[in-house]
């Protein structure tokens, strides 16, 4: 694939995607029947239904980057190293490696077998930022446009980044250097700090995107207890006061105890996430100095700490980083959360019309709030399910970091410690 | 020189920086640059020299001018691939030495 080809691709599916919104919205328009009040929604539908088709063909396509002479178990640990060495941050998943390009674009590389050997093929995928925003966006009826904005930016810059970052790497790929023979210890180290640099970048992102949610969930939490308390001391609810209530002391009233509230939460989410956040950050700047160090081929200064040092520190680090980036692993499934996203969206309406249908006395209003429940357990049971599954990740990777580190000690001890 | 006690179970953080530091040189370093390099002192550096010596991982060499200048051996070249490989490998949540 060229750089030509790959605006082709962009260009040939925001088209399609764009003349469906434009046949639906004339659809719309031209049906005579429709009141003029539902012709809006007819509209938002149609462009909705863009988006999502141009969503799903954009991260669903996959294009030939290119062809290299090994197999498919040999391509991918190949390729995942020379990418690493030109300090792109890989992680494998599954049968595919996945490239970040930026906070919100990544590539996923595919392996197929081939009669030359293996075929890499390129498809936009997103950072877990970039799933939370285009889901978020996609099932917000009202930013359905966002979302085509969002998904186009992604598909763009991850096509890009292939053809121009991630292709001259591959089609240069020497198997002769990397096929299974040992590796020389500046790749060695530009691997190890690769690697490290991608795990704390992405544990920082993670915890500062938790630390971000916390101050969301503290700001709709005040809203709410400003609506509340405000409600209670209009209404008097407590018996507290005599006679009728001024506005403006209930306002007081319920300004200061959101005050209270939001100092106290906002305090207590800082507390937690400050320090942990300084040290991610911390870490990561410095595995990026390090790598450009090191790839540089500059000499370091007498005060500085040796790579096999910070390689060393990283290592002892590694629990704490992977622990961070699972707990804020949420749309790294972007699928189950897709579900998940969509029954709790879809709920909310079932509810909202089961209670107005139940309140004017339509009894077949029940059937709605019982759909809505419904959508609600199965979102949490989806959501029971992921934790759980999350936690025994968590345990997974803790006792297979002991053991190598077991492994390791073992290791340095006969080739350095034993006579 | 080389008449230290070596220490009993050496801290591999030190030998591995002084062997960075021989393999970055890539030629043999004066003993005292090689101390600052690796920023530890005189007493504790002549002793982790003595055992990396008595372990062939380095060698001093008598030169012209009247210093002693100390390379990195093949062997302690091949250990340091080694410890830096199986590090990466830990990292990369692969098994090391395999």
């Amino acid at each position: 694939m060229d750089a030509r080809r790959a605006d082709l691709a962009f260009g040939i599916m925001m088209a399609s995607s764009l003349a469906l919104t434009v046949v639906f919205v004339v659809l719309a328009l031209c049906s005579s029947a429709v009141p003029l009040s539902l012709l809006s929604g007819g509209i938002m539908m149609s462009v909705w239904i863009g988006a999502f088709v141009f969503f799903v063909a954009s991260f669903s396509a996959k294009f030939v980057l290119a062809e290299i002479p090994v197999s498919v178990e040999m391509a991918r640990p190949v390729v995942a190293r020379a990418l690493r060495q030109t300090g792109s941050q890989v992680s494998t998943e599954g049968e595919s490696i996945v490239v970040r390009v930026d906070s919100l674009s990544s590539v996923r590389l595919t392996f197929t077998p081939s009669p030359k050997g293996t075929l890499v093929r390129a498809q936009a995928w997103a950072t877990p930022t970039g799933w939370s925003v285009t889901i978020v966006f996609l099932f917000v009826w009202y930013f359905s446009i966002a979302t085509l904005i969002a998904t186009a930016y992604i598909f763009r810059r991850s096509m890009r980044h292939s053809v121009d970052s991630l292709l001259p790497v591959i089609a240069g790929v020497c198997v002769d250097v990397f096929g299974g023979r040992e590796l020389d210890i500046r790749s060695a180290l530009l691997e190890g700090l690769s690697e490290a640099k991608r795990l704390a970048s992405e544990a920082y992102e993670g915890t500062r995107s938790n630390y971000q949610d916390s101050i969301l969930l503290v700001a709709v939490g005040g809203i709410m207890v400003f609506l509340i308390s405000l409600m209670a001391a209009m209404s008097d609810f407590f018996g507290l006061l005599q006679g009728p209530v001024d506005v403006g002391f209930g306002m007081a009233v319920s300004g200061g105890l959101v005050m209270v509230f939001v100092a106290a939460f906002l305090w207590l989410a800082r507390a937690r996430y400050r320090r942990v956040l300084r040290d991610l950050r911390s870490w990561a700047v410095g595995l990026e100095a390090a790598f450009q160090m090191e790839s540089s081929g500059t000499m370091p200064v007498d005060s500085q700490r040796s790579t096999i040092e910070i390689l060393a520190d990283a290592w002892k680090e590694l629990p704490k980083w992977l622990s961070a980036r699972r707990k804020s692993s949420m749309f790294r499934e972007p699928g189950v959360w897709l579900v998940m996203f969509a029954l709790v969206n879809s709920s909310w309406s079932f509810l909202m019309i089961g209670i107005m249908a139940l309140s004017v006395g339509f009894v077949y209003g029940a059937y709605s709030l019982l759909a809505g429940s419904g959508m609600i357990a199965g979102a949490v049971y989806l959501y029971a399910r992921w934790r759980k599954k999350r936690g025994a990740e968590d345990s997974r990777t803790k006792r297979e970091w002991t053991e190598r580190s077991r492994m390791l000690e073992d290791l340095l001890g006969r080739e350095f410690l034993r006579s | 020189m080389t008449d230290q006690s070596p220490p009993e179970r050496p801290d591999l953080y030190v030998v591995a920086r002084m062997l960075e530091r021989l393999w970055r040189e890539n030629r043999p370093m004066l003993k005292t640059r090689l101390q600052t390099a690796s920023n530890i002192n005189y007493d504790v550096f002549r002793r982790y020299l003595a055992w990396m010596l008595s372990k062939g991982l380095v060698s001093v060499q008598n030169c012209e001018d009247g210093h002693e200048r100390v390379s990195l051996t093949p062997k302690g070249e091949e250990s340091y691939r080694k410890l830096v490989q199986w590090i990466s490998e830990v990292i990369q949540g692969r098994i090391p030495g395999q």
